[in-house]
Order: C-alpha cells, then sequence, then structure tokens
C-alpha cells in the first residue's frame, strides 16, 4: 500500500486539495476561513446562498457584519477561545442575512496551522431556522394546551360572568400573544345591539375603538354569523370595508394588523358572544392560534350556557321556594277557621301537588307532611276511590273546575273514614292558577245517619208491605162471609159459620192492632205497667185461653209444665198473659200442622225460668239477630205468609225488659224447633204461699154480690153465669133504669156496668150512684169498647173504680175480683 | 160450550181456612165442580189429576211454591186453564213473577165476589171465542 502511496505522492497532494475545494464549493452549509483578527480570508459558495453576499464583497471584511447584536458577545468569547486553547468548538447564534433577517446556525469552528507558523480560524455554519421554527412551535403547541386547560378549570369555576368574560379574555390575549383581546357579551342574553366591549386594556379599547357597532360592521358581522374571520392584516382586508372605517381613522394610525374573530356558540350552535384578538404586526395568527381560540371559545360558549342555566334554575327554585312559603303561611284567622273543621283544610300548587295539609288530617292518616305531598294522600284512599279520584283530580286541575269528591281514607286506626273534600283554584290578576285550596270534612256522622235513614225508610216500607198484607188477609174472609150471609137459602149451621168467620178476623184484626199501639207505647216510653202481686199460673192460663183458638187450628198438642209451689211476681197481669199469648201463637204460626209446643217453667233462684219450646221451622242463623227487632220480616217471609206484622217478638222482647226480665231465642237451624226463654224476677217468696190460695185454683174466697147491667142480653148472660160458677152471687139488668133500681134495692158489692146502654148509659147510671148516699162504697166497674186513656179518665172521673174492654177477658176479671 | 157437557172445573188454592171455605161455598153455588188446596206442592198434584177449567189462587203460600209457580207449572200441563192471582201484596211486591204472567188478572184482596165472577165469565167467553174461530 505505501509503495503506490509514495510513488504517487505527487499527483496526490493535488488531488486532495481540489477534493477539498470541489467540496467545500458546492455544500450548502456555509464555510469559511478568518484571520485571528475576525476577517474573512475565504467564503464558499454555500455562505453566499446562506447571507446573501458573496465572496468578493466578504473576504478581508470581518465577520462582526454578518453576527446578530445579541450574538456578538457570544461570538467574541469563542474566538478567545480559539486562540488561546485551539480546542475546536461547536456553538448555535444568530446571524444576520444581507436582507436583515436574523438567522439562527450552528456553527463549528477550529483553528488550523496556515503553514507560515501562524493560525487561522475554519468554521462551518449550518442553517438551523427550520429546526428553530419546530422547537419554537412545538413549545407554543404545549403553552397553548396548556394554557387551554388552565383556562378550562378557572372558566368553569367562574362565581359569575364577568369574572368568567374577564378570565377568557385574558387567557387568549395572553396564550395568542395578540397584543389586544376583547370579548362582546350581552350579560342579559345573546350577543345583541346591547351588546357591551369587554376589552383586555385600554390599549385594546382603543385598538377595537375602531370597530363599529357589531352587526354594523360587515368583518365583526360574519363572526357574529358563527363564522372564525382570520386576517394577516386587516388594514389590507377586502372584509373590511373602507367606509366602515371610523372618520379620522387614517390606515397608518389605525394600531390593528393581525385580526383574529372567533364565535362563542352554545351546543346548539346559536352565537352567545364573540372573542377578538388583535395584534399591531401583521401575520400573528397561525392556524395553531386560531385553532386554540376557537377550543378557548367553545369553553366559553359551554361555561356561559351552564351559567345561565343554573342562573334560571336558581331563580326558578328561589320563586318557587318563595311562593310555597306564602302558600304555607295562610292568614291566621282563616287558618284558625280552616283548623277548627274535622279534618282542617289543604292546599295545592298549580300542578295539583299537595304543599299543605292541616295537622288533623296528618294525623288521622298517620304521615308526615313531606309524605303527603309525595303523593301520600292518594296512597291512602280506599282502594275504591283511588282510581276515580286521581282521574278526577287530574281532570280537575286540568279544567280548573271546582274541587268536590266524596272519598274514604284509611285512618292510622285501620278503618275507613269518609271525607268530603272541596276546594278551588286560586287564581292571579291574569286568570291563571296560581295553586288550589280546600277543606276536608268529616262526614262519618252525616254517612251514618244516612245509612240510618235510609235503613229505617226501607224498614218502614216493608213494614207497611206486610202490614197491608196482614190487615187484607182477615179482612177478605169478612167480605166473602158477608157475600155468603147474604144469599138466601143459608143454613142456620152456615150463618153461625160465617158469623164465627167474621168474629175471629175482628178478634184477629184488633190484636193487630193492640200490638201495632202497644210497640208504639213502648217505643216512645209511654207503656205503664200496673203491677201487682200476681200467680204465675194465672197469667199462663190466660195466655193459654188467648192462643187456644190458633193451636186448635193447627191442630198442635200443648204441654204445660209448671212448679208445683204457686210463683208469685209483682207484675202486670195482662202484660204477662201478653208476653206468653204471643210465644205461644208464634211457636204455633211457625210449627206445621199437628206439631208440638211446651210452655214449662222453673224457679231459679230469684228468677223464675219459663220456656216456650216447638218443633217447628227453627230460626236461622242470619235471622237471629234482629230477631227482637220490630218489623224485621224481611220479603222472603212475606212469601212464605206465616203472617204476622214481624212485632210479636219485638213486642215480647219489650214488655219482658219492662218487668225487669230477659227473652234468649235457641234453635238448631231451619227445621230444628225454636225455644224462647223467658227470665222474671220473682216477686214475693214464693214459699209462703199455699197452693191452695192461689186464685187461678178457685174462686174468690170472698163471696160477692154483683150486678152485671149490659143491654146485649147474651153479654150479660155470659157475665152473670161466669160469675156464678166462680161462686159469686148475680143479678142481671138489661137497661140503666133496671140497673139503678137493683144496686138500690139489692145493694151489690160490685157493678159491671156497659157504658152503651140506650136509656141511661154506663155513665149516667155510675154518677147516679155515687150520689146516694147508699152507693159511695161500692165497686163500679165499666165495660166498654173503647180503651183509650181518655175513656178510662172518664170513667173515673165519674166514679169508676176500675174500666174494663170489651171483649171482657175472663181471667182479668176474675184477678180484679179477687183482689177486692 | 164443554159446561153443556159437564160442570166447570174450578181449583182454589188459598191456605187461609176461612177464606177458602167460603170462596169453595160461593163457586159451588155456581153449580160449579170445586176442588181446594192449600199449599202449592198439594195445588200443583190435585191440578194435574183434576185438570180444571180455572185456577184460582193465593200468590203467598205455606210452602216453597208460590201462586205464581202454581199457575206456571199447571200450564204447562194444559196450556189453556184460565187462571187468576189472588194476593193481600201491594202491587210491586210480585216482582218478576208480575212480569212473568202478566197475561194473568191480579185481584188484590179483600175483592168482591162479583169481581171475581166476572173475571172468570170474561174467561169462559174468551175461551169459548177462541174454540168456536
Amino acid at each position: 500500500m505505501s509503495q503506490p502511496l509514495n510513488r504517487d505522492e505527487g499527483t496526490s497532494q493535488l488531488g486532495l486539495v481540489a477534493l477539498g475545494v470541489g467540496i467545500v464549493e458546492s455544500a450548502p452549509d456555509a464555510v469559511v476561513s478568518l484571520s485571528f483578527d475576525g476577517r474573512v480570508e475565504s467564503w464558499s459558495w454555500g455562505a453566499t446562498q446562506m447571507f446573501g453576499y458573496d465572496a468578493e464583497e466578504m473576504v478581508g471584511q470581518s465577520i462582526q457584519r454578518i453576527i446578530s447584536a445579541e450574538s456578538v458577545p457570544l461570538e467574541a468569547a469563542v474566538h478567545a477561545r480559539l486562540r488561546a486553547e485551539g480546542s475546536p468548538e461547536v456553538y448555535e447564534s444568530v446571524r444576520l442575512t444581507r436582507a436583515g433577517q436574523s438567522l439562527p446556525v450552528s456553527v463549528h469552528a477550529w483553528r488550523l496551522a496556515d503553514g507560515a507558523g501562524g493560525f487561522v480560524v475554519a468554521e462551518i455554519a449550518r442553517d438551523i431556522s427550520e429546526q428553530k421554527r419546530l422547537e419554537q412551535e412545538l413549545r407554543l403547541e404545549a403553552t397553548l394546551l396548556d394554557g387551554l386547560s388552565r383556562s378550562g378549570e378557572a372558566i368553569f369555576s367562574a362565581t359569575d360572568l364577568e369574572q368568567l368574560v374577564r378570565i377568557v379574555t385574558d387567557a387568549a390575549t395572553e396564550l395568542s400573544g395578540a397584543g389586544f383581546g376583547a370579548f362582546f357579551y350581552d350579560l342579559e342574553g345573546e350577543a345583541s345591539q346591547n351588546s357591551k366591549l369587554y376589552p383586555s386594556s385600554a390599549a385594546a379599547r382603543q385598538a377595537f375603538a375602531h370597530f363599529l357597532l357589531p352587526h354594523h360592521t360587515s368583518i365583526l358581522g360574519h363572526t357574529f354569523a358563527g363564522e372564525v374571520v382570520c386576517s394577516d392584516d386587516i388594514v389590507s382586508d377586502v372584509r373590511y370595508a373602507p367606509h366602515e372605517r371610523a372618520p379620522g381613522a387614517a390606515l397608518g394610525e389605525v394600531p390593528l394588523r393581525s385580526y383574529l374573530g372567533v364565535p362563542v356558540l352554545s351546543r346548539s350552535g346559536t352565537v352567545l358572544a364573540a372573542l377578538f384578538l388583535g395584534h399591531a404586526q401583521p401575520g400573528r395568527f397561525c392556524e395553531r392560534i386560531q385553532r386554540f381560540a376557537v377550543a378557548l371559545a367553545r369553553q366559553a360558549g359551554m361555561a356561559i350556557e351552564n351559567s345561565r342555566q343554573s342562573r334560571q334554575r336558581e331563580t326558578e327554585l328561589s320563586e318557587l321556594r318563595r311562593s310555597e312559603a306564602a302558600l304555607r303561611q295562610p292568614h291566621s284567622v282563616y287558618r284558625a277557621i280552616g283548623e277548627a273543621i274535622d279534618y282542617g283544610t289543604w292546599i295545592c300548587d298549580a300542578t295539583g301537588r299537595n304543599i299543605y295539609a292541616s295537622p288533623s288530617f296528618l294525623e288521622l292518616v298517620g304521615m308526615s307532611q313531606e309524605q303527603c305531598s309525595e303523593f301520600g294522600w292518594g296512597a291512602a284512599l280506599h282502594p275504591d276511590d283511588a282510581e276515580p279520584t286521581l282521574a278526577a283530580w287530574q281532570a280537575c286541575v286540568r279544567t280548573g273546575a271546582p274541587w268536590e269528591m266524596d272519598h274514604r281514607y284509611l285512618g292510622v286506626d285501620g278503618r275507613y273514614h269518609p271525607i268530603l273534600a272541596r276546594g278551588i283554584a286560586v287564581r292571579d290578576e291574569q286568570g291563571a292558577v296560581t295553586c288550589w285550596a280546600g277543606i276536608n270534612l268529616d262526614v262519618s256522622r252525616l254517612k251514618r245517619a244516612e245509612a240510618a235513614l235510609r235503613e229505617a225508610d226501607r224498614r218502614k216500607d216493608e213494614f207497611l208491605a206486610v202490614l197491608a198484607h196482614e190487615l187484607r188477609n182477615p179482612l177478605a174472609p169478612i167480605r166473602y162471609a158477608l157475600a155468603i150471609a147474604k144469599q138466601p137459602g143459608r143454613s142456620p149451621e152456615q150463618k153461625r159459620h160465617t158469623e164465627a168467620i167474621i168474629e175471629r178476623q175482628v178478634e184477629h184484626m184488633s190484636r193487630l192492632l193492640e200490638d201495632l199501639l202497644d210497640i208504639s207505647r213502648i217505643t216512645h216510653g209511654a207503656l205503664e205497667l200496673r203491677k201487682a202481686p200476681i200467680e204465675l199460673g194465672s197469667a199462663i192460663g190466660a195466655a193459654v185461653e188467648a192462643a187456644r183458638p190458633m193451636l186448635d187450628e193447627k191442630q198442635h198438642t200443648l204441654e204445660v209444665d209448671l212448679p208445683s209451689q204457686v210463683v208469685t211476681l209483682e207484675a202486670d197481669p195482662v202484660r204477662i198473659a201478653q208476653i206468653f199469648s204471643n210465644l205461644l201463637i208464634n211457636a204455633a204460626k211457625y210449627t206445621d200442622a199437628g206439631g208440638r209446643i211446651r210452655l214449662s217453667a222453673q224457679l231459679s233462684g230469684e228468677q223464675v225460668l219459663i220456656s216456650v219450646r216447638d218443633n217447628g221451622i227453627g230460626i236461622s242463623p242470619d235471622m237471629k239477630p234482629r230477631l227482637f227487632t220490630a218489623f224485621s220480616q224481611t220479603r222472603p217471609a212475606l212469601e212464605r205468609v206465616e203472617g204476622g206484622l214481624g212485632i210479636g217478638l219485638s213486642l215480647v222482647h219489650g214488655l219482658v225488659k219492662l218487668h225487669g226480665g230477659t227473652i234468649d231465642a235457641h234453635s238448631d237451624g231451619r227445621m230444628q224447633g225454636s225455644e224462647f226463654v223467658v227470665r222474671l224476677p220473682l216477686g214475693l217468696p214464693s214459699s209462703a204461699q199455699p197452693v191452695a190460695d192461689s186464685p187461678s185454683e178457685h174462686a174468690s174466697a170472698r163471696k160477692l154480690r154483683v150486678l152485671v147491667a149490659d143491654d146485649n142480653a147474651d153479654n150479660a148472660e155470659v157475665s152473670g153465669t161466669l160469675l156464678e160458677l166462680w161462686g159469686h152471687e148475680v143479678h142481671v139488668a138489661h137497661t140503666g133504669h133496671a140497673a139503678l133500681t137493683l144496686a138500690e134495692s139489692q145493694r151489690p158489692a160490685v157493678l159491671l156496668l156497659d157504658i152503651g146502654m140506650p136509656d141511661l148509659n154506663g155513665y149516667d147510671v155510675a154518677a147516679a150512684i155515687r150520689a146516694a148516699p147508699w152507693g159511695q162504697e161500692m165497686i163500679l166497674i165499666a165495660v166498654t169498647g173503647w180503651g183509650r186513656d181518655e175513656d178510662r179518665l172518664r170513667s173515673q172521673s165519674v166514679g169508676f173504680n176500675h174500666h174494663l174492654t170489651k171483649p171482657v177477658d175472663p181471667t182479668k176479671l176474675r184477678l180484679l175480683l179477687s183482689g177486692l | 160450550m164443554s159446561s153443556a157437557e159437564r160442570a166447570m172445573r174450578v181449583l182454589i188454592v188459598e191456605d187461609e181456612l176461612a177464606a177458602l171455605e167460603l170462596m169453595q161455598w160461593w163457586t159451588e153455588d155456581h153449580g160449579w165442580e170445586v176442588r181446594t188446596a192449600r199449599s202449592g206442592q198439594v195445588a200443583v198434584e190435585i191440578g194435574k189429576l183434576f185438570k180444571p177449567d180455572v185456577l184460582i189462587t193465593d200468590y203467598c203460600l205455606q210452602d216453597d211454591v208460590n201462586g205464581a209457580d202454581v199457575i206456571q207449572q199447571l200450564r204447562n200441563v194444559d196450556a189453556s186453564v184460565r187462571c187468576v192471582l189472588v194476593t193481600g201484596l201491594l202491587p210491586n211486591a210480585l216482582g218478576e213473577d208480575a212480569r212473568r204472567l202478566h197475561d194473568v188478572p191480579v185481584l188484590t184482596k179483600p175483592f168482591t165476589f162479583k169481581r171475581l165472577g166476572e173475571l172468570i165469565e170474561n174467561g169462559e167467553k174468551a175461551a169459548a171465542a177462541a174454540s168456536g174461530a
């Protein structure tokens, strides 16, 4: 290798120099050599390209010519080090081109021997302006992004709009490197004629003052129409119409050259405001800055919108709170009136939501006001009422019609309470409904009274139907009998039969009427008991006698079982007989023909228990609770025509109670027979009286002289016969005069005087007897068809001691005489 | 006319003995052949065998078969039977039965025998006209 090198050494040296010169001259870098005092000794093609000076201009000149002022100290220091130490240096500097532009360069410099014992400095400078530009852009990007994130935080934590506008304007101005920033915004609403300018500084105000108000200026108009407008030099921009320039603002005086207008949009795209940036130098707003400004404007838009919405919500909320508070506190007087009603007052808002209910209502349903407002009132309604009530309430709120609803609420006591709600819409001056107000009325008493009235009315109707039936039934045979009797050719037997029928029916109807009147008297507390010590056996005997026709008609067998000793009661003998005749007739009626009825009595402590038992149709369980209620027979009973007004048992019940006793009914169900048990308090100690003394067993111990006066010979005969059978001495008179004569001559102890005698009536006879000196001690008994109180009073007033109604009850008469 | 060959047959249904007896006497006075019943069930049984021309029945009877049921059941046997319903109830108390038997004359107690006679004779004439046509 060394051989050829040595052989070609001369040629090779020349070749190397030529190669070096070729490289230097063709390199894009500037290759320059300098003397130690800084003058240019060689200047490459690349240097000419880079700095704009050619070799002729530069060789012999100081390198200072192309060094930017700020880099002079740095370069001077580098050269000093090269001179002293000789180690190569690599550094960055800024040079100046011939055109006066700064050019960032990277320089590689080192020391070379010049062959004459001295040194020269060689340097290669490389243009790094593109690298610098990229670095700067990256820095800007980072700054902008960082700024955007910080401004975002600040914007969204801004407490009011003015602060927000200030943050946006300042951030935009600062980060974009703009000289001026401004924000057009109407704080009260959208961007409009009334928009205000929020400048970043006093200078900005002056700068933008050259623009007329938005909408009047076409270049601003574009932005207010939603367009981003960027102008590198607004002065020469066609969009900035010359005629719009403010008067006196010559082009040279306008401090604005670079211009950027960005609309601030809502989410839906409405222009809320506009952000403007300006700079005194042209071409300052690159695309990156435009994007940044758009992003910032978007943040601002969202923040403005949020702020506006929350402000609106707050306003609405506070209005609502104010109106609710006002509604909750009605005038104290009206409130007191409302609270005095059960269950108070209520208020609902215009949408129908309850906002107030009186404590009395809340207590009733066991709710707080909050629960009630959250529709608790609807949940407390009776299931059958809930749906219609809600539907009606919604309709009411829709139409504004007055509210009236009858419904039931479930109370904390577990029962439903009938409440009548009423209310009306409260309206403002424009007629719009502001709220609803009304009352809740407790109508339970009303409902109960209504139900009771309806029940009473129903019973009355039923009773009238039964009464009609019960009166017509006996009337029918009377009419038939009369028709039959009128026909010629009837045998005496047939005639007697028809008469008997009429008598029975009339008796039946009389009993019905008496029962009815008695029930009425018991109901009104007007039934007076004529209590006396009586013997149970005789009362039962009278009862059996009264029930006998009914028992015989249905061919029932009656069994009577009384205690062996005398049972004495302190009671009204007529009423006691009535109690048991009713029970016997009842048993006969509700037992199929040929039945068995048993009446038994036994002593039990201070009481006597009397049972009437049959093997009849019995009592169904559903009938039992109403058994002793008057007029309780219902329609099914009607169809069966068991007859009766359904008052018999009620009457019995009332009479037993008046005597301080009780009555119970027992039955194992339908067709199982019935048993009625009456308990009556005993009067005197029963063992004290021997059986023989009982008037029921024997006629009165005292033999009396009795005068019977009756114009009806048959009646007189019947009474006379009975009295004789009882052991009395009897005289009979058929006229008033005869009675008076006999009374004087015979001086009877007792007179039975018929009132309705044709010559002298009973009153006249009695008055005459009382007027006679011999007539003071006589016992006068009136016998009349009239049993009213006024009749009794009248007979008393003329001197009668007793008053008996026709037909005279033999038991009653016997008891009366035995007591004398 | 059937009465030329035999007497008219009348069935009376009434649970009240007195009323029944008297109606029986009155109808027998007309020379009619009369049968009586005091309960609905018995009435239906007698009616099936006796085949009455006229049925006079009380509405309320002592068993579960009322007068309307008796009419219905005997009409099922012989549709031409002439019926009179007798009742002491108010007119509206008959309810559904009144609608069911709208063509049956109803006599409210206490009616006169004259009125009952008219109803029976009218029915007789109508029946004669129907059979003559």
